[in-house]
């Protein structure tokens, strides 16, 4: 028996709605942090966004000194010397290396170093000394559990000494530093008017491109902020916020922190430009739908590149919070991002009143010749027309896009839509449509897997889509916009090929050896595993397997021979005790026809068409057959096991303890099943003396190929304790569930057998079977773990009616009147407590 | 027999029911006496403010009362961001050194919300976290050691279990070893002892204020209304089975409403700012309404402040319905906070008189 435990599905934050138009449309990537995400604060993990801009700052930095040391000095060493040494290693180099000019070993090659240490730079070899001499201070501790304080008496006497350094220092690259030192050093211990004035006297008025201007900057908000002075201070960051990407995030934090009415900060903006981006930052703090934001920057700075963000944001909102639970029929994940979508007709409404009005906007920033990249206007509206339904308005704004050499990212864009727009335009999909969709799909196919090379960055480490925008998008096309379509025409097969389609984006090419007792048929999509008959599937192996397939099918079909990886776990001994794991990775040659064909027998054994599902099973190789069911993981114990088979004939008196055998015996895998029961059915014809054997025989092997035997996976892929709760889900549940075909053919055994002990024995069989027609209360679980807790259980209704109903089975009444002289009978009544309690009942009428 | 024997002479009538009246007294001195035993008042207050640094009128406060020990907050311990553990935030810096005449007793508030979640480890750790962090700023105040740690924590019936935890961690912890271990105690918590539990401390501090609902619309007085003492202390307070201290409040707030609605309480505002008629209308009992838009105290025109201060009448009402229900000999009282600004309107004849109505 095997148990699948399970939890969640918690959805990825960066891949949890339906997005056609990607947020990263803009030239750079700088505003990634701002995207629209109704799951998280900042878009993308706040560690990784952080260190991201640490790194981007160290680098700048390192780049300044190359620059200024000359073409010999790579950044890379000015990066390591000043940030990434270890702190042993950083300690001996300045207490004894520098100072002596003597350069470890491992630092021996570093150009930055050998730079500074050559006599020619003394004062670079100073300032550099200076500065890591003073990081001990200054450096914000990041154990909140140390009880020092800061040493405000020691950071002011070096933050004098900086001054000192400053101007007698005649370099204006390394007189920048000192006084951005000493502005520094006065901020940490806290001497805000202090550095405040170095900032006014001595960095203001230097002229140069240099980042450090900007840093400085960030400290003189943060004194403005500290004595009081908010509104001078969110300027100042709003500054900041535009202009110093490495200092973005902070600035954009620090701004909303400080909440200043937005009107106090505009006074002190020079021009339009500044303002727009105040009203940027404002909305891009905006969960909500609303133009406010957009129609205030395009007003105030038409030219923005804030403009394109502001917008994107705006349509992935109307993609989270109404095209996704419109077009999942409000089957949500409910309650995350901003909305609860699908329960209120107001917020829904809400989303049908905005989108003319975006809309709207998007047409003005196209037209009015203000906006540098107005085709962005025009993808926006044709796209917001798709959302509405409104193919030919769609159709028309993307041919009002002159520009016939978008750049790459908008050219992508238009075909996407062009494709979502041609899709909705279609009225019933055939070999004319589905050709005229091959082109785009085509093109869809080609940006999936240009992405499979992309590495997926660490905030996305857990979900495979992350920052796969095409793979997402194309997932979502094939199975809620095209498979829907062939589903509405009754065309099953070409809706399941499209939801493969839509799996295969992104395969999980890996097989782990715990789910290789399934069954082949594993691999293929659920819809493929529960819901095809064999009727279907033959269907999709001649599609499949036809020799004059069309383009569309081939493009559909594409990923049938994918080669897979394997991965192999091995469990190694620790040296420190307990164990580690190591994998291994071996290519395999795949083909998912022999998937489909494990799919074909295993429909034709739940419709119980043997003869059929040998001939589907011997497309497979025999060995590969075996093995697909054969081997796996035991949770007992535990452990790997290989070579263990189902007794899928073995007549079960009680429904636990599943063993599997070491040996092959009867039906040990499927295609064997299936031979073994097409020759049962063939002696009921030819041996019709022995029949009734022959029916008690093929009954159990449908009850061990039912969820309550053994050999259960020859029937369905998946096996969970809350199966027997649900009502009938699949076309093979009345026989896998309620045991139906097996209690008809343990009747049919009673009724040709001559021997009461066999009859009675059939009799209890088919009590077994009927018992599952019972429907089992929810409750159920909760008796059982009530029982373990000793805790007393009171049933409700549903659970009264079940008691009842499980022992008033009508086979019990058939044993006890017929076969109660039987040595079966003291059997059945030993095995069956439920069997038990009936006959207790009837003892006490029949008293009465 | 004459007639005259029998009748006492006027004099002597005088006389006897002289010498019954003064008896009569003497004997009612004595009941009352047997009910009422003079208390030894100590008087000390809460520091807490984030920043320690000698104030003249704090200091001459600490002297006039001959303040022992002063109960300092060393810092608050919440989560913080993105971190899951407890984290000290705030924690106070020492400008200058605590007088050489008073002892510090530290106190740490937690934020209940931080014990929910924590395991059995968690907990165990965060008390190894905290007593070497209270030394360490014990010794930046100007001390070598302390006597007592106190725990300020307004703890919950769900959050019961992980509070007494993390108590008798605290208290088993070696740096503890000799030393009291003292708890803050609100008033639901003293009326409702089966669901709030008995904290294993060696003494509380009874917090007899903050008792009203802050957030209600009206012009009570949530820091201090003696209807409401009532309802959770009574003879509670002599019953409870550990030694009290008791917590008075000396500070004032503006408790500001928009549209009846409660929006926060403000920091700027002060008595003075609403007795200006050029931005606030008196209402009339303690609540003052906006005359226009004050965009520095984050208000509208309309939004309405109930300013909620400390009389000394309050206090002595306070003191005089205590004072019989505490049956102990020594009684602290610590006053929150220590403010040069709070202790303005005080003088020091005032706390005096609440000390003689509890002694």
């Amino acid at each position: 028996m095997l148990l699948d435990l399970a939890c969640g599905p918690e959805p990825d934050p960066y891949d949890y709605y339906i997005s056609f138009f990607h947020n990263n449309l803009s030239p750079k990537n700088d505003y990634q942090p701002f995207y629209f995400n109704g799951y998280t604060f900042m878009n993308g993990d706040n560690y990784d966004i952080e260190s991201n801009n640490e790194n981007l700052e160290q680098e700048i930095n390192a780049k300044e000194w190359a620059h200024y040391l000359g073409k010999t000095v790579k950044f890379k060493d000015v990066q390591k010397a000043m940030y990434k040494l270890e702190d042993t290693v950083e300690a001996a180099l300045y207490n004894k290396f520098l100072i002596f000019g003597k350069l470890p070993d491992s630092l021996k090659h570093n150009t930055f170093l050998r730079k500074i240490t050559s006599r020619k730079e003394k004062s670079a070899l100073h300032y550099y000394l200076f500065a890591e001499g003073i990081e001990h201070l200054t450096k914000i501790r990041d154990d909140r559990w140390d009880p020092k304080p800061v040493d405000s008496v020691a950071v002011d006497k070096k933050a004098k000494e900086a001054f000192s350094l400053a101007t007698k220092e005649k370099d204006k690259f390394l007189k920048l530093r000192y006084y951005y030192q000493t502005q520094r050093l006065y901020h940490y211990s806290k001497n805000y008017l202090a550095a405040l004035k170095i900032h006014k006297d001595y960095i203001s008025n230097i002229q140069s491109d240099s980042h450090v201007l900007g840093w400085a900057l960030c400290y003189k908000a943060g004194e403005e902020w500290k004595i009081g002075m908010k509104n001078e201070a969110a300027y100042l960051l709003s500054q900041i916020f535009e202009k110093y990407p490495e200092r973005r995030l902070m600035a954009y934090h620090d701004f909303l922190s400080i909440n200043t009415p937005m009107e106090e900060v505009f006074k002190l903006c020079k021009n339009n430009r500044e303002k727009g981006v105040i009203y940027a930052i404002k909305g891009f703090h905006t969960p909500r739908i609303g133009l406010e934001a957009l129609k205030n920057v395009y007003k105030t700075d038409p030219k923005s590149a804030m403009i394109g963000i502001l917008l994107g944001r705006e349509i992935n909102k109307i993609e989270e919070g109404y095209l996704t639970p419109r077009t999942n029929g409000d089957e949500y994940y409910g309650n995350i991002g901003y909305y609860d979508h699908s329960k209120y007709d107001s917020v829904k409404k809400g989303f049908i009143r905005y989108i003319p009005k975006l809309k709207a906007f998007c047409e003005q920033l196209a037209t009015e010749g203000k906006y540098h990249e107005p085709e962005l206007g025009k993808l926006a509206s044709a796209y917001l027309s798709w959302i509405n339904k409104d193919t030919i308005g769609g159709f028309k704004a993307l041919a009002e896009i002159k520009n016939e050499h978008l750049r790459p990212k908008l050219a992508d864009e238009k075909q996407m839509i062009k494709l979502l727009l041609l899709t909705q335009s279609i009225k019933k999909i055939d070999t004319t449509t589905e050709n005229k969709l091959l082109p785009l799909l085509t093109w869809l196919d080609k940006k999936v897997k240009e992405e499979r090379n992309l590495k997926n960055l660490s905030f996305s480490d857990w979900s495979n889509y992350g920052l796969k925008y095409y793979s997402a998008s194309a997932r979502d096309f094939y199975v809620k916009l095209l498979a829907p379509m062939y589903f509405k025409q009754h065309d099953t097969a070409m809706a399941a090929l499209c939801i493969l389609k839509s799996e295969r984006t992104i395969y999980v090419k890996t097989i782990t050896k715990y789910y290789s007792d399934r069954g082949l048929g594993f691999a293929m999509p659920e819809f493929w595993r529960t819901e095809l008959n064999s009727k279907n599937l033959n269907k999709l192996l001649n599609l499949e397997q036809s020799a004059q397939k069309s383009g569309y099918l081939s493009l559909l079909t594409k990923e049938f021979r994918e080669p897979i990886t394997q991965k192999t776990e091995y469990e190694l001994p620790n040296t420190k005790g307990g164990y580690y794991y190591k994998a291994r990775f071996t290519i395999l040659k795949n083909d998912l026809t022999k998937n489909i064909y494990d799919l074909l027998g295993t429909a034709y054994l739940r419709e119980h068409k043997y003869v059929a599902a040998v001939s589907a099973f011997k497309h497979i190789d025999a060995k590969e057959l075996t093995h697909s069911t054969s081997s796996g993981f035991d949770y007992y114990s535990y452990t790997n096991y290989y070579n263990r088979y189902p007794d899928a004939f073995v007549e079960k008196l009680k429904d636990y303890d599943n063993k599997l055998s070491k040996k092959k015996v009867k039906g040990f895998n499927k295609l064997n099943f299936a031979m073994h029961m097409t020759q049962l059915e063939k002696l009921v014809k030819t041996d019709p003396k022995n029949a009734s054997k022959y029916y008690y025989d093929m009954a159990n092997g449908l009850y061990n190929t039912s969820y309550y035997g053994m050999a259960w996976f020859y029937t369905a892929y998946k096996w969970t304790s809350e199966d027997i709760y649900l009502k009938d889900r699949y076309y093979y549940d009345k026989d896998y569930l309620h045991e139906h075909t097996a209690e008809t053919l343990f009747l049919k055994a009673e009724k040709l057998s001559r021997s009461n002990e066999f009859k009675a024995k059939c009799i209890f069989m088919a009590a077994k079977c009927r018992q599952k027609k019972i429907k089992i209360p929810e409750d159920a679980e909760t008796k059982f773990a009530v029982y373990k807790l000793g805790a007393e259980y009171h049933p409700n209704i549903e659970g009264k009616l079940y008691n009842r109903a499980i022992r008033q089975n009508p086979y019990f009444k058939i044993l006890k009147n017929q076969y109660a002289k039987t040595k079966f009978y003291k059997t059945a009544i030993n095995e069956c407590s439920y069997f038990r309690d009936f006959l207790a009942t009837t003892a006490t009428r029949s008293k009465k | 027999m004459s007639g005259s024997s029998k009748i006492m002479s006027n004099a002597n009538t005088q006389n006897y029911y002289n010498i019954k009246f003064q008896a009569s007294c003497f004997l009612l001195i004595l009941t009352l006496s047997a009910c009422h035993h003079p208390k030894t008042i100590n008087t000390s207050f809460y520091f807490w403010k984030t920043v320690f640094k000698t104030k003249k009128t704090e200091s001459a406060w600490l002297q006039h009362f001959k303040v022992k020990s002063l109960y300092v907050r060393i810092m608050d311990i919440d989560r913080v961001e993105n971190r899951s553990e407890p984290t000290p935030i705030l924690p106070i810096l020492f400008k200058n050194k605590i007088p050489d005449s008073v002892k510090i007793i530290p106190v740490v508030f937690i934020v209940n919300d931080v014990l929910k979640s924590l395991t059995d480890t968690g907990i165990s750790a965060l008390a190894n976290k905290i007593l070497p962090f209270v030394q360490a700023k014990v010794e930046q105040a100007g001390k070598s050691d302390f006597e007592e740690l106190q725990i300020d924590c307004d703890w919950t019936a769900s959050t019961r279990e992980h509070f007494f935890y993390l108590l008798k961690q605290l208290k088993k912890h070696p740096m503890m070893r000799h030393k009291k271990l003292s708890v803050t105690l609100r008033l639901h918590q003293l009326k409702n002892q089966v669901k709030s539990g008995i904290p294993p401390a060696d003494a509380a501090i009874l917090m007899c204020y903050n008792m009203g609902n802050l957030r209600a619309y009206g012009n009570q007085n949530s820091i201090l209304e003696m209807s409401e003492l009532k309802k959770y202390l009574n003879q509670n307070i002599g019953a409870y089975p550990m030694p009290l201290a008791i917590g008075l409040p000396l500070f004032n707030w503006a408790v500001a409403f928009r549209n009846k609605e409660y929006i926060g309480i403000s920091k700027k505002i002060k008595f003075v700012d609403l007795i200006d008629k050029n931005q606030f209308i008196f209402i009339g009992d303690n609540i003052y309404k906006a005359a226009t838009d004050l965009p520095d105290f984050g208000l509208n025109k309309a939004d309405e402040i109930r300013w909620e201060a400390i009389s000394m009448d309050d206090l002595q009402a306070v003191a005089t319905y205590l004072s019989p229900l505490i049956k102990a000999n020594t009684l602290t009282v610590i006053y929150f906070h220590l403010d040069e600004n709070l202790l303005k309107p005080y003088h020091y004849t005032d706390l005096e008189k609440v000390n003689q109505i509890l002694h």
